[in-house]
Parts: C-alpha cells; structure tokens; sequence
C-alpha cells in the first residue's frame, strides 16, 4: 500500500491525487504521523471540553480530527474551542455542529467561524428548531464564508420573522448561493451584502408563485420575492434540479441587480439593456465568466420575442427611430453585422452564428450598462 | 398515457372576478363586441375585467396592467388575453380565457385547463392546445412551445446537433393527449411535454428534458 510521503499517481494526466480519508486505526499514515497522531489525540482527550461530549460526540469528533491529515495544532485547538461553545447547546444543535465540522474536514477557518455563529447572541435567541436548521445548512454547505453569512442573516429581522419553512428556504438559499465555487465571487459577495448588511433596505420573501415554468422570482420596492414552490423546506440539502439551481444560483443576483438600478419598464432601449443587464449579472453569478456572443443572442431572442414577456416593450422601443437605433447598434455588436428596421428580426431570429455572424460566437458579449456587479 | 375522457363529469369554477363579469354580463348584455358602459366599449369593459382578474392573482394594480389580446388563440367560442405588468421588470406573462359564458379564468390546476379545452377546443389544432396546457398548466406557467422548426432556430440546431429530431406538437387521434417541445427560457432547458386527461379527466403533465442538460 502506498504510504503518505508517496504521491498516488493515477490515469489522471499525471495530476498528483489527493489520499483518501485515513482511518484512525493508522491506514495510510507514516509511523512519524502516527506518533504525532497519538500524541495530538491523546492530549485532546484530556481535555475538558472532550471529556463534555457524550461517548457517540466523542467518536464523531475523534474520527473528524483523524479523519484530516495532517492533524495540526491550529485544527486541534479550533475544533475544541468549537466543542467548548457547544456546551449550552442542545444534543441535535450539538450533532448538527460537529457533522458540519466533519463535512468541512475539520478546516480550522470554518471552526472559528461555527464557534463565533453559536457564541452569538441572536443565535442563542432563536428558538430550538431554527439553531437546527441554521447549523443544518452550515453543515450542509461547510466553509467559513457561508457560515458568516448565516450569522449576518439570522440578525436581519425579515428573516426572524419568517414562518420556520421559510426560514429553512433562506438558510439553504443563502448557504447555496454563497457556497457556489464556481460563480463570480464579487457579484455573489455584493449581492449578498446587498441582503444581509445591517444597514440595507432589502428583504427576502417567499411567496406562492403560480407557474414554475417561467416563475422563479420577481423584485420591487426594495423586496426579492422568491418561488416557494421550487426549494423545499427541511433541514436537508436543498434538493438540486435545474429549477432550484437557477433560482438559488442565478435569480437572486437578477433580481436583486433590478433593486439595484430601480429598473421600471419602458419602450425604450434602456429597459431592454435593464433586462438584459440583469440577465448577464444572474449568469456571472451562476457560472463565474461572462457569457458567449451566442449564449447572449438566446436571451435576446427571448427580449425580441412577442409571446414573452419582454416582447412588447421591444416592439415599442423599435416603433421609434432613436430607441430602435441604439438596439440596432447593440444587436451589432454581438453579431457584427449591419442591422436595419428590416433585417433586425431575421437577424435575431434566424441568423447562424457560425455562417453568418462577423463575430465569433465564442467570445465574450457585451455586458449592457448600468451596476454590472450589485455593489 | 393517453386515456379516455371520463364521461358525464362537470367542471364548475367560479372566482370573483368570473362571477362579477358574469353579473355584469348578466345585467349589460356582455359580449365581446360594441356595447359600452358609461363611455367604455365593451372591448374596454373586457380588458379592465381581465386587468382586475391579473391584479387579484397576482397583487397587481389593476391600472398597471397591459392587456393583449392574443390573436392567434381565439376560437369560435372562446378569446385570450395577455396580462403583462406595465413597471415592473417581471419575466413572465399571465393568461386569461373568456369563456363563452363570459367566464374568467386564469392559470389553474388540471381540471382549470381541461375546463378551457372542453369549452374552447373544437377544431383547434395541436398547436393551439400546446399553447392552452403551456399558459394555464400549474406545473408549466408558460415558455416556448416549438410550433416549428422556425420558432427558436437556435434551439433546434442544439436538437440536431444532439441528434434528435424536431417535431411540431401532435394531438392524439381522440384528441385526449398532446405532445410537444416546449423551450423554457430561463434555464434554457427543452422539455417533452405530453399532456393527458387523467381518470377524472383533469390534465395531467409527463415533462422530460430532451437535451438532459442538467
């Protein structure tokens, strides 16, 4: 068996592989790392906030500290400040705490960031069901940076004033939107300060919104409603299908990018270059980079499209010469060919990005104006 | 799964607004055409009805609503309006069937949507039911129903280049099950949607995702 000072070299390109999770039992350790693996374990189980946990804890807590290489002193003394926080709690927020520090693989950060959430006094505020699904959803989606945005949550009044179903769509909305590696970490960031710094005006609401097929969620008057019927409530994971992809990892960046520019709608250019901003800034926020020329043109086929919603806005824009110029331009610009009143449609609609544009439809489109990241 | 229409079953959905277009069509002679009521044509009495009936769905304000009527959708016995919000940046539409008995009615469950077929859908072809199941289904809401291959180009070259066919909406010889693609533009996901008269005869959706890209 290959020992730890031996990287495991797989069919991979050569790309060297991370260990597999070592067993307790010394799998996979070196003998000197089984000293200091001894040696560290035993001093923890000297330890008063270990002696507090109750025999199952203890194991769970063991197997997490080992479960880690290396185990260091710095994972060592946050888990047990983490244990130590722990004392008041009750045994499902305690089980709830030290599965999250398991599934962030002890990351001395996160326990930090768990002990300062349950030292906090509005998390000893809440009832008994909401410390579990706050830890539940720490747990579910473990790094210190969506724990710290759980703990601004739980102080915003609108979310303390939630029925509980609601309350468990935020956490998992919030945790999942902010926990996203692969989107645009300054548009995820400004969006969320958007929603949890003390001092803003916005709020989060979930209401019934009939038709899931194009109703994620919509934002007016400083308020981002959300579809409740698309995330389930529970302690759980949120269930991932593409409609609750779209609405925790896209729509709350859109819609809040709404709030953010006071976007009204207008037969105007300005309001197609709203919709579309808002559009871009969701799919930065989903996938981390700007979308292609020929990703743009689907959603501005969508703005053209008469059976929309946006359709008659578009018409009314183009119904004047000075508006229908600037979305000529703006078509141009993604396409690279001239448009007119009479091509525009067919251009739109019809064009083959590959035969007919002078643009590649492989490069970045244009990101429309206006607040391009919710700062 | 399609079925046979169960018979005998009567469906009876009265809503405000319904009801109090049915009283003012009781008491002014509702049709669709030129009476007026204190200087309002009767096209004008239809379009604030059916603002009201968006407003009382969706919270709307009334006098926020844009309504169209949707052209391609009437029927002999039937017309659509479109409901959309005139300020806020909303992506999504509403809409309305007014019955032949100057009923109102909006999106709804299974039994809403098999009302508007048994009330508006003689003659009509697949794609005109593609569209009734797509706007007033619970569980659609709207999207793009791909009548054809020229409806989203772009989309039916990704069908071609995952090597499946297009094809148009196709109704069922006994005229009980549709089935079509429908473009969802938001996650710009392609669906196969059949839609089917379940043993109480309410419509009922099998939805797939064609390209399985997610």
């Amino acid at each position: 068996m290959l020992d730890a000072a031996s990287p495991a070299v797989s069919g991979s390109g050569g790309i060297t592989q991370e260990f597999p999770v070592a067993h307790i039992s010394g799998e996979g350790y070196t003998a000197g790392e089984k000293a200091d693996l001894t040696r560290l374990l035993t001093e923890v189980y000297h330890k008063p906030q270990f002696q507090s946990l109750t025999q199952p804890e203890r194991e769970t807590f063991l197997l997490t500290l080992a479960g880690n290489p290396p185990l260091t002193q710095e994972k060592v003394s946050n888990a047990l400040d983490l244990v130590g926080s722990m004392k008041d709690l009750s045994p499902a927020e305690r089980k709830g705490a030290l599965q999250g520090l398991m599934s962030a693989h002890c990351d001395p950060a996160y326990a930090r960031a768990l002990k300062k959430l349950v030292d906090d006094p509005a998390f000893r505020a809440l009832p008994a069901a909401v410390k579990t699904a706050v830890l539940s959803q720490a747990g579910n989606y473990p790094d210190p940076r969506t724990v710290g945005n759980l703990q601004r949550l739980i102080r915003k009044d609108w979310f303390t004033s939630e029925s509980l179903p609601d309350m468990q769509r935020s956490l998992k909305t919030i945790a999942r939107f902010s926990h996203n590696p692969h989107g645009d970490r300054g548009i995820i960031d400004h969006t969320l300060d958007r929603l949890l710094s003390p001092a803003s005006p916005f709020k989060l609401e979930w209401e019934n919104l009939k038709g899931p097929g194009t109703l994620y969620g919509e934002a007016d008057n400083n308020v981002l409603t959300l579809n409740k019927n698309l995330v389930n409530a529970g302690n759980d994971k949120m269930v991932e299908n593409y409609r609750s992809n779209h609405l925790s990892l896209n729509t709350v960046a859109h819609e809040v990018n709404h709030l953010v520019n006071h976007d009204e709608v207008h037969d105007t250019f300005a309001y197609f270059n709203s919709e579309y901003r808002a559009w871009v800034v969701g799919f930065r926020a989903e996938h981390g980079r700007l979308p292609t020329n020929a990703e743009a043109m689907g959603r501005i086929r969508d703005q053209f499209d008469p059976k929309l919603a946006y359709g008659p806005t578009t018409q009314g824009a183009l119904d004047h010469p000075a508006e229908a110029q600037k979305l000529f331009d703006f078509v141009k610009s993604v396409t690279g060919l001239d448009v007119n009143a009479d091509n525009v449609r067919d251009v739109v609609n019809n064009s083959d990005p590959n035969r007919d544009w002078k643009t590649l439809s492989v490069w970045e489109a244009p990101t429309g104006a206006g607040n391009l990241d919710n700062h | 799964m399609c079925g046979k229409r169960p018979q005998g079953q009567e469906i009876l959905i009265i809503t405000s607004y319904s009801l109090s277009l049915v009283l003012l069509g009781a008491l002014f002679g509702l049709t669709t055409s030129v009476s007026t009521i204190e200087g309002m044509t009767m096209e004008d009495t239809v379009r604030r009805m059916i603002a009201e009936a968006a407003a009382a769905e969706d919270g709307w304000k009334a006098d926020e609503v844009r309504i169209d009527e949707e052209q391609d959708l009437r029927r002999p016995s039937c017309s659509f309006y479109v409901a959309r919000h005139k300020v806020r940046p909303l992506s999504y539409v509403r809409t309305f069937a007014l019955l032949k008995d100057n009923e109102v009615l909006g999106i709804g469950d299974g039994k809403r949507v098999a009302r508007i077929l048994d009330d508006c859908s003689a003659q009509a072809s697949a794609d005109w039911w593609a569209e009734i199941v797509t706007r007033f289904h619970n569980d659609l809401g709207g999207g793009v129903v791909l009548h054809d291959e020229k409806t989203r180009t772009d989309v039916v070259r990704q069908l071609a280049n995952a090597g499946k066919n297009f094809t148009g909406p196709r109704l069922d010889e006994t005229k009980q099950c549709v089935s079509y693609l429908l473009f969802d533009p938001e996650t710009r996901v392609v669906f196969r949607i059949d839609a089917a008269r379940n043993a109480s005869g309410a419509i009922e959706i099998v939805q797939s995702d064609v390209l399985q890209t997610r």
